[in-house]
């Protein structure tokens, strides 16, 4: 779908989500790499547990689909190449530290005076400019920084983080999200734009407008665990099984206490509580337990039978019932478990291989959407350091060929 | 005075988006279509108001549905329109609508617009480039596509949730995490499709599942488990490779600074910023597998340090250094954050029944073409002008419509 565009990336770990997403929709992404190749290169985990710039699973997960370039950006040469690429790009998508780019004098202003419809999508952890512009990040940091992480946890330990980096990856897809809008002007103006992402901003987007808390006027959002709280109400959402957990919980009013309602039949019908629980007025639940009409110690009663039901049978038991009788539950999945997810399955969602170099089965997630009129064979590849270098710097350096006309720039060669 | 229709000069000014979502993906997505300048008529009906209306933070903590910061942030920059889709003039008012927008954006379950005869393929019929977006957990299709879900599902069943909190306890919740993520999903995909029809003329029917489109937030697990037979763990605050790694516990109530150190240089730095150069030559401490064997007994070390200062002095004296902290924000202190401050992270925005409110700025920063917040929309408030200043009807047209229930 864009297949027209050409999209650079300086690759490091802030900007391989915005490419990544590009590539997925079919762009001619080009990572640009150091000649000891991206950094990115050397996250682990590795396959194997081996390192090795063609081992690195985030570089493989999320550069799949891209093609590579060796540039040192150190160098006079090197800077001559990047803007002789940048003649012929639609977007540039940089992570470096505020100045960094600058420094070497290619800053917004001097690639957008190299091709005026350029669009520079710049990623870091704080911003561009500012009093923290120049702090050290890293991904608890962000979302230390963004209110988010204080939502997250029990009240009686810190508050805790993904055991999963995930903040660049959030800014790597407001980037991309922003640069197709830059680029919908740019359709009418001929000019390209500088976009300005911060982490830690892209990280409040978590918070579902907590952040507003302060100036509303209202209460801090505490966290909660693995629960919710509603007043004096707490409210179990997380449940063990067996053999793992399963998400979900007592829910009331009229529009989903139905739900409930279902829930306590299934667990009656098992023997874990009596027909008067069933039968309690799941409706009204929530002002029984306001009012004191029910105690809370009932709530809390009802959730132990709830408990004792979901201990005694494994997540694919109880999802298998979910299912049958529309309960607001699904399961806590690991990686295995998506992969076994018969829903993902039946809308063929994996990508499926086994990789000759790793001796190992891999599997890759399928398109973000699907579209009516468009489709695109997985990649199931990511490009090995300057692989293409000879083939884009060689003889691709005119502006991309199947580039929109508005596009092209005076004095390109 | 509020003008919604007038242009705001972002990079979106032109685009028409028709917006019948609800909650939080769907709105989300098209705010940020508006912010940058699309006129985007958000619908609901007031039989049944969208359910971010009972969202906190509320206005001085008093829930009422004119009273959400969730659903003003949610919202912001829309034109607010109410309409009846069961009811035939109603409907029919919703097909213009159609015929005069760009975009659609819905995220019902797969068989809601269908059973009410606004299909992709029955609204191609009135507007045959049409882009529209359906937005749901699992997709249009495949055996679970009906099954109703909230975040705490999606998020579970994607696969972050499994990811938080401690090894000794259950899973945490990190919220409606897949809602945040499909979000940026639905506005990219949404633009690309747009793109397309710009140069082939064909419109598009987007089917975003948002479990789908989250799953590529972890991908990286995925690759491990199959390819190393890895277990998803959830591991606290510590992460392999990196020590210190955690959240530590300042002076205050519930007051707490992020530590995360990676590299032999941000330790030292670490150290120096403590006052505890000893550290660095501590034969626990002094390299990285050193530290890694002796984690609990180094965070001790350092949680004795922050204990007696308060978080943002430990993040100032630790950024100073070079090494990566901060203050853990709770929500109702965002505000004193001065780099979200230099960002204009906060805008005030008008409301018709609050006066001025405070939402969220756009988070990426434009250059050239930023747009700029103005307005919250309020439940039908905006009846009037979408459909005389956007459908061109007049005042009796506009009667005859109101008195049919088109617009309740």
């Amino acid at each position: 779908m864009l297949s027209p565009y050409r999209v650079l990336e300086i690759s490091s770990d802030a900007t391989q989500m915005c490419g990544h997403l590009f590539a997925e929709m079919g762009a001619d992404v080009v990572v640009v790499e150091p000649p000891g190749g991206s950094s990115v290169r050397r996250r682990p985990p590795f396959a194997g547990g081996v390192a090795g710039p063609e081992r690195g699973l985030w570089w493989r997960a999320y550069n799949r689909g891209k093609r590579s370039v060796t540039l040192d950006l150190d160098e006079a040469g090197g800077r001559r190449e990047l803007e002789r690429l940048v003649a012929g790009a639609h977007f540039l998508i940089e992570g470096e530290a505020p100045g960094w780019l600058a420094a070497r004098g290619l800053g917004y202003d001097r690639l957008a005076a190299i091709n005026p419809g350029i669009i520079v999508a710049s990623i870091t952890w704080f911003g561009q400019t500012g009093p923290k512009a120049h702090y050290a990040g890293a991904d608890l940091v962000a979302f230390a920084a963004s209110g988010t992480l204080s939502t997250w946890g029990d009240r009686d330990r810190p508050p805790v983080g993904m055991s999963i980096p995930q903040a660049m990856l959030h800014a790597g897809a407001d980037a991309a999200a922003a640069c197709m809008a830059a680029h919908w002007e740019r359709e009418r103006s001929g000019r390209g734009q500088h976009l300005d992402v911060s982490a830690q901003v892209s990280c409040t987007f978590l918070g579902a407008a907590h952040t507003l808390t302060g100036p509303w006027g209202d209460r801090n959002f505490e966290r909660t665990g693995s629960g919710l709280k509603f007043g004096p109400l707490d409210l179990r959402m997380i449940y063990e099984s067996k053999d793992g957990y399963m998400a979900g919980g007592l829910f009331f009013g009229s529009a989903i206490g139905p739900a409930t309602r279902r829930l306590m039949g299934v667990v009656c019908a098992e023997g874990y509580c009596d027909a008067a629980t069933r039968d309690k007025d799941w409706v009204a639940y929530t002002q029984l337990l306001l009012d004191g009409t029910e105690p809370l110690t009932e709530l809390d009663r009802v959730q132990e039978c709830i408990a004792a039901y979901f201990r005694a049978h494994t997540v694919a038991e109880l999802y298998a019932v979910a299912r049958e009788h529309d309960l607001l539950f699904s399961p806590v999945n690991t990686p295995e478990g998506l992969l076994a997810d018969h829903q993902l399955e039946a809308r063929g969602f994996w990508t499926r291989s086994f990789d000759s170099a790793w001796e190992a089965p891999v599997a890759y997630p399928g398109p973000i959407a699907r579209f009516s009129g468009y489709g695109r064979a997985p990649a199931l590849s990511a490009p090995r350091v300057g692989e293409h270098t000879a083939e884009i710097l060689g003889v691709e350096v005119r502006p991309h060929p199947a580039g929109d006309e508005s596009l092209r720039q005076p004095g390109a060669n | 005075m509020d003008e919604p229709l007038e242009s705001n000069g972002g990079a979106l000014v032109g685009l028409k988006v028709v917006d019948i979502t609800w909650a939080l993906v769907g709105p989300t997505s098209t705010r940020f279509l508006a912010d940058l300048g699309a006129t985007v008529v958000h619908v609901e009906t007031s039989g049944y108001a969208d359910p971010a209306r009972t969202a906190p933070p509320f206005k001085d903590a008093t829930p009422g549905p004119e009273r959400s910061g969730g659903f003003a942030n949610f919202n912001a920059n829309k034109l607010g329109l109410t309409l009846n889709l069961r009811n035939p003039v109603g409907r029919d008012v919703f097909l213009r609508l159609v015929r005069w927008c760009d975009v659609l954006v819905e995220s019902f379950t797969p068989r809601v617009m269908p059973s009410l005869g606004l299909s992709y393929e029955a609204l191609r019929v009135e507007n045959p480039s049409l882009v529209m977006v359906s937005t749901c957990l699992h997709g249009q299709t495949g055996p679970d596509a009906e099954r109703a879900g909230y975040g705490i599902q999606g998020a579970g069943q994607a696969g972050f949730t499994g990811f938080l909190g401690w090894p000794d306890r259950p899973p945490a919740l990190p919220g409606a995490y897949t809602d945040f993520v499909a979000s940026r999903m639905a506005s990219f995909t949404l633009l690309a499709a747009l793109d397309h029809r710009r140069r082939t003329g064909v419109g598009q029917h987007v089917d975003l599942s948002q479990i789908e489109s989250s799953i590529h937030f972890v991908a990286p697990a995925i690759l491990n488990f199959t390819v190393n037979g890895a277990v998803a763990q959830r591991t606290g605050n510590r992460v392999d490779g990196a020590v210190p790694h955690g959240v530590f516990p300042c002076r205050g109530e519930d007051s707490w600074v992020a530590i995360a150190i990676e590299t032999d240089e941000q330790w030292k730095a670490l150290a120096a910023a403590a006052g505890r150069p000893a550290w660095t030559s501590d034969a626990r401490f002094a390299t990285a597998a050193a530290r890694a064997a002796h984690e609990p007994a180094l965070e001790e070390e350092i949680a004795a340090w922050t204990r007696g200062h308060t978080a943002e002095a430990v993040e100032l004296a630790l950024q100073a250094a070079g090494a990566p902290a901060a203050a853990v924000h709770h929500e109702i202190d965002l505000g004193g954050d001065s780099q979200l401050q230099h960002r204009e992270f906060w805008r005030k925005a008008s409301h018709a029944t609050l006066g001025t409110v405070v939402v969220e700025g756009p988070r990426v920063l434009f250059s050239r073409t930023p747009g700029a917040v103005r307005r919250v929309p309020t439940l039908g408030g905006d009846n009037s002008a979408v459909l005389r200043d956007l459908l061109g009807l007049d005042d009796a047209e506009i009667a005859d419509l109101t008195i049919a229930g088109a617009l309740d």
